[in-house]
């Protein structure tokens, strides 16, 4: 049983258009062992949230998607798993959180109503009582002061931070091994987005949940993670303990990413004229590092 | 000594929501000196956006007046007037027209203020381009053939094309990645410096502020908190609001950490 939770070996992915194949991702090796809050770092366009989603296993099923390499959840490969299997793991051992709160939780329902589903995906026979009183001690956990008025809500009538934290609250309530976050927080203000970072975190170091978290803020990824991978056009090119690859940054494009951050501390503005041919260049393995060739 | 360029007199400007009215902005006085960049900051909901809207005339003031070049401007107002402050906003896609190609959504700035000969119109779309980093020839591709990046300077070679002094840049490089955002502050930056703009420069992002911006003004509910020189802001806010903006901005440098830190004992 001391298999990672998460273990990603050469994933390759496709989509079939009109026009041909488009290769996303070239093969991405990663590794989240337990407990452990693993970044996965890029810009637009570069196979983060494409990687996140064949993690919950949304990828597999899409008709125009070409997907090789294996995925294993606590040493069981997704690949070999019917969808139905699939599907049950998604809300019981594993979950997200998406970067919009408000779109993600359905508009029709209230939250007392959408929590109680999630409760029965880990345990189909709960009874409505049982599980408005999981959702009251779930919601006391990240800080909401009036459960019940909260629970009696629609999406829409809670502010963003609220459904925020609703949305961790049903992301950990079933005790999920790992939570796959992408971009959490980026639609809420700077005030916002540090209160419930700050509460996720904690919540995640209490429940010994692993952690794969998706987003381009480095600022974000340097405070509440331990390692990260930085993906540049669906390669992994850099890899490494947050704090040494922040020290120094080995590849040519990690280099150009935390230059072009502006600093509180006024850096001014780098001018780029590096060529961008050297982002393509190999990776850079940091030491130590967790996985395979 | 230089001139006043943009002044805002005491205005306030409140909405109707249902049956109440709401106040967007309260009483704000500002004066911004001819070439200089004054950014507003503030969470959502603060009265940012409604601030830049009164600036470009999209509303007209409750109370309060806005003057530019000693003028108070009217509240309707003219072709020339309009000529006079510019905007660029925060996402290219929803601004620039996708039907039109690149050249034409310029031209149109250019029709409209009647600049230069019609003849002549064609050269000067890609002088603009060119000024923006982008190749003349951009002129006939549509905005769906354009990265993020590329389309933002369409976005400025648009504003610039009808040479007003004054430029809004409502949240300019928000929706783009870090490198981009680099390359196109840059380009604003040069561009202010060639052209001797004045930029009202409105974010949240705090960390931009502070390598942009002359000046900074805060604003919460539609009131200002704060405003003074940009190093000043940064290192001793007078404001709890101000220090716990700045401190909860990500970091990722450890002199950014000491100075949150430092903030953050302010709060308390």
């Amino acid at each position: 049983m001391n298999a990672p939770t998460l273990d990603i070996r050469d994933l390759r992915l496709s989509f079939a258009g009109y026009s041909g194949t488009v290769d996303v991702l070239h093969g991405i090796s990663l590794t989240v062992r337990r407990e452990e809050r693993v970044a996965l770092v890029g810009e637009s366009g570069s196979g983060k949230s494409v990687t996140a989603r064949s993690v919950l296993g949304l990828m597999q099923s899409l008709q125009e998607t070409r997907i090789s390499g294996d995925i294993l959840f606590e040493g069981t490969d997704l690949g070999s798993m019917k969808e139905s299997e699939r599907r049950r793991l998604r809300g019981t051992r594993m979950s997200m959180i998406f970067q919009d709160p408000v779109s993600s939780l359905n508009p029709v329902f209230r939250i007392g109503v959408l929590f109680r589903e999630v409760l029965a995906r880990s345990n189909p026979g709960i009874s409505a009582r049982e599980a408005r009183e999981r959702a009251t001690a779930v919601l006391s956990e990240v800080s909401i002061r009036e459960p019940d008025r909260v629970l009696d809500s629609y999406p829409f009538q809670l502010s963003g931070g609220m459904n925020q934290r609703v949305m961790i609250a049903m992301a950990l309530v079933n005790e999920p091994a790992l939570l796959v976050a992408d971009e959490p927080g980026t639609a809420l203000d700077v005030t916002v987005q540090d209160q419930t970072l700050r509460l996720m975190h904690r919540l995640v170091l209490e429940h010994r949940t692993s952690v794969l978290f998706i987003s381009h803020n480095l600022g974000i990824v340097r405070e509440f993670t331990d390692r990260l991978y930085v993906i540049y056009r669906g390669r992994i090119v850099e890899e490494g303990p947050t704090q040494a690859v922040f020290q120094s940054p080995g590849h040519p494009y990690t280099r150009a990413l935390l230059a072009a951050v502006p600093r509180i501390t006024r850096n001014g503005i780098p001018e780029f004229d590096a060529d961008p041919a050297l982002f393509d260049a190999p990776r850079i393995v940091h030491e130590p590092t967790g996985d395979r060739p | 000594m230089t001139s006043i360029h943009l002044a805002l007199r005491s205005v306030s400007k409140s909405f109707r929501v249902g049956a109440r009215s709401v106040r967007a902005v309260e009483g704000i006085s500002v004066e911004v000196a001819e070439g200089e960049c004054l950014a507003i900051v503030g969470e959502s909901g603060s009265g940012k956006s409604t601030l830049a809207n009164l600036v470009l005339g999209v509303y007209a003031p409750d109370a309060g007046s806005i003057m530019l070049d000693g003028a108070t401007l009217p509240a309707r107002r003219s072709l020339a007037n309009r000529r006079m402050v510019q905007l660029v906003q925060q996402n290219p896609l929803s601004s620039l027209n996708p039907k039109r190609t690149v050249g034409a959504s310029i031209r149109l700035s250019l029709d409209v203020h009647g600049i230069g000969k019609p003849s002549s119109r064609a050269s000067r779309i890609g002088w603009l381009l060119e000024e923006v980093g982008l190749p003349a020839e951009f002129a006939e591709r549509s905005p769906a053939a354009l990265s993020g990046g590329q389309r933002q300077r369409v976005a400025i070679a648009r504003a610039l094309a009808c040479e007003s002094r004054l430029v809004v840049l409502d949240e300019p490089t928000s929706s783009l990645d870090v490198i981009v955002q680099a390359r196109i502050l840059r380009l604003l930056k040069d561009l202010r410096a060639a052209r001797g703009l004045t930029y009202v420069f409105i974010t949240h992002d705090l960390a931009v502020v502070r390598n942009v911006a002359d000046r900074v003004m805060v604003l919460k509910e539609g009131a200002r908190v704060e405003i003074g020189e940009t190093a000043r802001i940064f290192t001793c806010p007078e404001h709890a609001y101000t220090r716990g903006l700045i401190a909860a901005s990500p970091v990722i440098a450890q002199e950014e950490q000491d100075l949150r830190d430092r903030l953050r004992q302010g709060i308390g």
